[in-house]
């Protein structure tokens, strides 16, 4: 321990001595940790973190099961049957999607707030704690069961001055009384966050097979998952034998863990980001060993000494690697603080759709697990860059370095090998990040010049939500739409107006159809596609084209003949040889009484929109005017969406906002909208997660570029100062300038080329883990290949060039008296 | 104490060897004062280093105190040197880094001994060598005659069997060369053994023996008078 503080003592005041060198390092340094924090902060708060409820891995989702994968995504039957399974399950719950708003009326304005509807059973399966009051009752959640509602500590807090006799008061929700019965604890935390919760008084003999909520539970005490999906599995046996149309053959039942089920999509992602940042540090290790390599050969004398004063080998190394270890951890606390609020800042512009990772960030924190792997990094960071020189250090040659007079001595050719072979590392490394952040930004590219079936520009959107008496049925709805869109029609500045139960790139739900004429398919193949309720002018708004037929108008209503829009692909994947114009479909036949409806005239055929993302291919979609929807689905929308309403605008969207919510509260007396965005901004939103991954890549990879050119600047310095005697003769000797300048720019260029020949090599390989990641441009795209190989050799050239211009104006007379 | 018994060292050059030193033998009994001297090349230096097993890379046979060095390893060479050997070198070789004190206590810190007991043997050699009062400083701020005398006062804070000063003198004007001469022969004759190597004739008078190298040959030994 002694020897310990003696080497750190030591390691600081030598570090001191070289300000520059010890400055070089460090930011180097937490450049290299800080990338790591900032992503493992993430892949701990989204992958590692358990969930925050008690016994995390033991909560498991319930799923519907097909062929390649699981959908958590189901109807109140399904419930039914997994509820029964008391054998492996306990405190199996219901609830929705949580996206739905909630209005807060009965005050001096009404307010939008977010709001779930939840099971008896979901506060204790969460673990919910109550700062007052209680949860629901079994005999609350029971269909047209009493009003109540839990309310979150937030809006306890903010709403109603955390009023301590809040507990049975009534508050105001889409015009009905609810009475309070609790509320929640600060510690419980919702994804998405929820103000209130609702009993979601789901009827136990509900035939709707929707599947339009989520379901989880909890492990018994000894059950496995893969016990818990066998008895799944039988549950699906039995469910298909008393709804042989609800699911399919080759679909059945599974769990999957909740955390499992959250995160799933974006590990991939996180794990390649982890391993991108990982190679950086791995170019600022090489860096910094090269600099220290550089350093050791100026320290051979201290090093000779120390030898000959009695010092051991693993004396030496332990010094040297305490100097390591010691730059290493003052780079990673700085990068600690780079890379924490690095990350939250570029969370904060970019949230990047990730799951849990709270507003803007939020969720992220300096927790034991990041404070450790930081330490962690730095510690081996510092032993690693400091190994190589440390063990070539240590092996001077005495006799020889004692007998040198000056502190300047050459380094061997083993010496200058290594670094040599850092730098060509470094050039592969940075090769390959370039290769990964160039193909993420052909994605962007592409992206944005994907044609997404509709014009985005000038669109204003804004929701509402329809929880109120006088919308529960669709002659209500109709009605408003109509006198909002008149409302708004009327108000200079804009085009068109319309309403959508869910706009393009946006979830929406999908239904099975039947086609009249043709024989009923099986369960697993009959027809379906995603279905939208419009409004007439819906089509005008987007610009999407109606390709064939015509467009709804205020005609089809609920007393006209039912009528529907279908898109292209549909038609395609359909009536790949008919004229389906004309045709009848049914739609949600057999899905539940709410869906049942009368056969529908197909009367135009419109364009494509990329409702799955502007990476996917569009997929089928039905267009049903909202005044023909029928009382129950209209029932079902308001208690999961809110209605959307969409307005073109001649001028800049935003700038119409206050007056268009002014008609539309006029209109709907006083329903309150939010959530107003751009259509551009919606679209920018559907792209944020690839946007998040190109950014941090691109950040990386220049980080990545500098460091390396820095790499070959640095050892091609160092090479010039090493060799002035050299090339003072071979100038004495009348070799020209440019002969010296083109001399030291081969050199160096050679490690280039190898570099860069090593990194396409592994690039090429690695490039393929980010198939996922990437459209409309291939792993393996040899114009990335080829770009990313002409920006690192131009600008390692360019490091080269400045040494190699340095050498060629050596004053030979100078040169040859250097001693 | 010494016995050197056809040492010899080369290094490879090309298709051929370049012999450094030449089947040297030779005896160094504990208590004697001896020099080696020759001209540049002659491998003075290299057999120095070899006898303070700073050079482990050559052949024959050598006996420190009845250990046969040349079948220790490395480990096992570093503990032996660490016993008995203390190093003066023209150059003096301070770590620029590390005050007076600092340099005097980095040997004693690579023998592992406790901090109390350190301090303690860093204090008497401060003071033996009247240079307490320069413990802070730093070798840049001492005389060159100054730097070899903390130089020396490192390689005998060990308590040193043997001490081999190689050119203690070459970078010194005369009256501090003398100075360190005469502390060096003050040392030998508390009795601890001294290999010198020196170009200068009056140097070589304070030891008892003189060994004349060259092209890595022992060419000639003779008895000196005595200390001058």
């Amino acid at each position: 321990m002694g020897s310990l503080i003696q080497n750190a003592r030591y390691a600081l005041r030598a570090l001191s001595k070289n300000p520059g060198f010890a400055a070089v390092a460090i930011i180097t340094l937490a450049l290299g940790i800080g990338a790591n924090t900032a992503i493992f902060s993430v892949v701990d708060t989204v992958l590692l973190r358990p969930l925050p409820y008690p016994d995390p891995d033991r909560i498991v989702q319930l799923q519907t099961s097909f062929p390649g994968g699981g959908n958590g995504v189901t109807s109140i039957p399904k419930f039914m049957a997994w509820r029964d399974l008391s054998q492996v399950f306990d405190d199996a719950s219901l609830y929705d999607l949580g996206v739905g708003r909630m209005n807060m009326t009965g005050g001096d304005r009404p307010e939008q707030l977010s709001g779930i509807h939840v099971s008896a059973s979901y506060f204790k399966l969460f673990g919910a704690r109550l700062a007052q009051g209680r949860t629901f009752t079994a005999e609350e959640d029971i269909p047209n069961g009493p009003r109540v509602a839990v309310i979150s500590n937030g809006l306890w807090r903010s709403r109603y001055g955390s009023d301590p006799a809040m507990v049975g008061k009534n508050i105001e929700i889409g015009g009905q009384p609810y009475e309070v019965v609790g509320i929640l604890d600060p510690s419980f935390r919702w994804d998405p966050a929820s103000d209130i919760w609702l009993p979601l008084q789901a009827d136990p003999n509900s035939a709707n097979q929707g599947n339009y909520l989520l379901s989880a539970a909890r492990l018994k005490p000894g059950v496995s998952v893969a016990q818990a999906k066998a008895a799944m599995t039988l549950a699906a046996d039995q469910f298909r034998r008393k709804y042989p149309r609800a699911l399919g053959p080759r679909n059945g039942f599974t769990v999957q863990t909740l955390e499992e089920a959250q995160v799933a999509n974006v590990r991939t992602a996180l794990y390649l980001l982890l391993g991108t940042v990982a190679f950086v540090l791995l170019i600022a290790c090489a860096n910094i060993a090269n600099l220290l390599l550089a350093r050791a050969a100026v320290r051979r004398r201290e090093i000779a000494i120390r030898s000959a004063l009695g010092a051991g080998r693993r004396r030496i190394i332990n010094q040297l690697l305490t100097e390591s270890v010691l730059l290493s951890l003052v780079g990673g606390a700085l990068g600690l603080m780079i890379g924490f609020f690095g990350v939250r800042t570029l969370l904060a512009m970019n949230p990047g759709n990730i799951p849990r990772i709270g507003d803007k960030g939020a969720a992220l924190s300096l927790d034991w697990r990041v404070l450790v792997f930081t330490l962690i990094v730095s510690v081996f960071t510092g032993i690693l860059f400091g190994l190589i020189p440390a063990l070539h250090a240590s092996r001077v040659d005495l006799n020889i370095t004692l007998k040198e007079s000056g502190s300047r001595s050459g380094s061997g050719f083993r010496q200058n090998k290594a670094r040599s072979i850092l730098v060509v590392v470094e050039m592969a490394l940075a090769l390959i990040l370039l290769a990964g952040s160039a193909l993420l930004i052909r994605t962007y590219i592409a992206l944005r010049q994907v044609q997404p079936g509709f014009d985005s520009h000038n669109i204003l959107t804004m929701n509402m939500s329809l929880g109120d008496a006088r919308f529960a049925k669709t002659a209500g709805v109709a009605q408003l739409v109509r006198d909002g869109v008149d409302r708004i029609d009327g108000l200079p500045g804009v085009e068109a107006a319309a309403t959508t139960c869910s706009l393009p790139l946006e979830p929406s739900f999908g239904l099975g159809f039947a086609i009249e004429g043709r024989p009923e398919a099986d369960p697993q193949n009959r027809p379906g596609g995603a279905w939208r309720s419009v409004s007439p002018n819906y089509f005008s708004v987007f610009k999407i084209p109606i390709v064939r037929g015509r467009a709804f108008t205020d005609r089809d209503d609920g007393g006209a003949a039912p009528v529907v829009l279908v898109n292209e692909a549909l038609v395609k994947q359909y009536f790949p040889k008919d004229d389906p114009i004309g045709m009848r479909i049914t739609i949600g036949k057999d899905v539940g009484p709410q869906f049942s409806e009368p056969p529908r005239q197909i009367i135009g055929i419109v364009g494509d929109v990329r409702d799955g993302g502007l990476n996917a291919n569009p997929f089928p979609i039905m267009y049903i005017p909202v005044s023909q929807v029928t009382d129950g689905m209209t029932a079902l929308n308001e208690q999961i969406l809110p209605i959307m309403w969409v307005v073109r605008t001649k001028v800049a969207p935003y700038s119409l906002s206050q007056e268009i919510q002014r008609e539309l509260r006029a209109a709907s007396g006083g329903l309150p909208v939010g959530h107003i965005r751009s259509m551009e901004q919606v679209v920018g939103e559907s792209t944020a997660r690839q946007d998040f991954n190109t950014t941090l890549l691109t950040i990386f990879a220049g980080v990545a570029l500098l460091l390396a050119a820095v790499g070959i600047y640095g050892l091609m310095a160092y090479s010039v100062q090493q060799r002035t005697q050299e090339i003072g003769i071979r100038m004495a000797l009348g070799a020209a300038p440019q002969k010296v300048r083109g001399m030291i720019v081969w050199q160096g260029m050679q490690l280039v080329l190898a570099g860069v020949l090593i990194g396409v090599g592994a690039g090429l390989a690695l490039t393929r883990l980010m198939a996922s990641m990437i459209f409309g441009v291939k792993a393996w795209d040899p114009t990335v290949f080829v770009a990313v190989t002409v920006v690192l050799s131009v600008v390692a050239l360019f490091a080269t060039y400045i040494p190699a211009r340095r050498a060629a104006h050596v004053d030979p007379l100078v040169a040859l008296r250097y001693e | 104490m010494i016995k050197l018994t056809n040492v010899e060292k080369f290094y490879e050059a090309g298709a051929g060897k370049t012999w450094v030193l030449r089947r040297i033998s030779a005896a160094i009994n504990e208590g004697e004062f001896v020099t080696i001297m020759g001209p540049s090349g002659a491998g003075k230096s290299t057999l120095m280093a070899i006898i303070g097993m700073l050079d482990g890379a050559w052949k024959g046979e050598y006996y420190l105190f009845g250990h046969a060095v040349h079948k220790l390893d490395n480990r096992k060479r570093v503990e032996l040197h660490k016993q008995y050997v203390g190093f003066v070198f023209q150059q003096y070789h301070l770590l620029d880094n590390l005050t007076v004190a600092e340099n005097l206590d980095l040997p004693l810190s690579y023998r592992d001994m406790r901090k109390a007991e350190r301090q303690s043997l860093v204090a008497d050699t401060l003071d033996r060598f009247q240079i307490v009062g320069k413990k802070d400083l730093f070798p840049h701020q001492l005389s060159g005659g100054q730097q070899q005398l903390v130089a020396v006062a490192r390689a005998v804070i060990g308590n040193p069997k043997l001490i081999l000063a190689d050119e203690p003198t070459g970078s010194l004007h005369s009256s501090q060369g003398k100075m360190i001469m005469d502390l060096l022969k003050k040392l030998n004759d508390e009795g601890t053994t001294i290999i010198q190597v020196t170009h200068n004739d009056a140097w070589a008078a304070y030891g008892n023996r003189t060994i004349q190298l060259a092209d890595g040959w022992i060419v000639g030994a003779q008895a000196d008078a005595g200390a001058a």
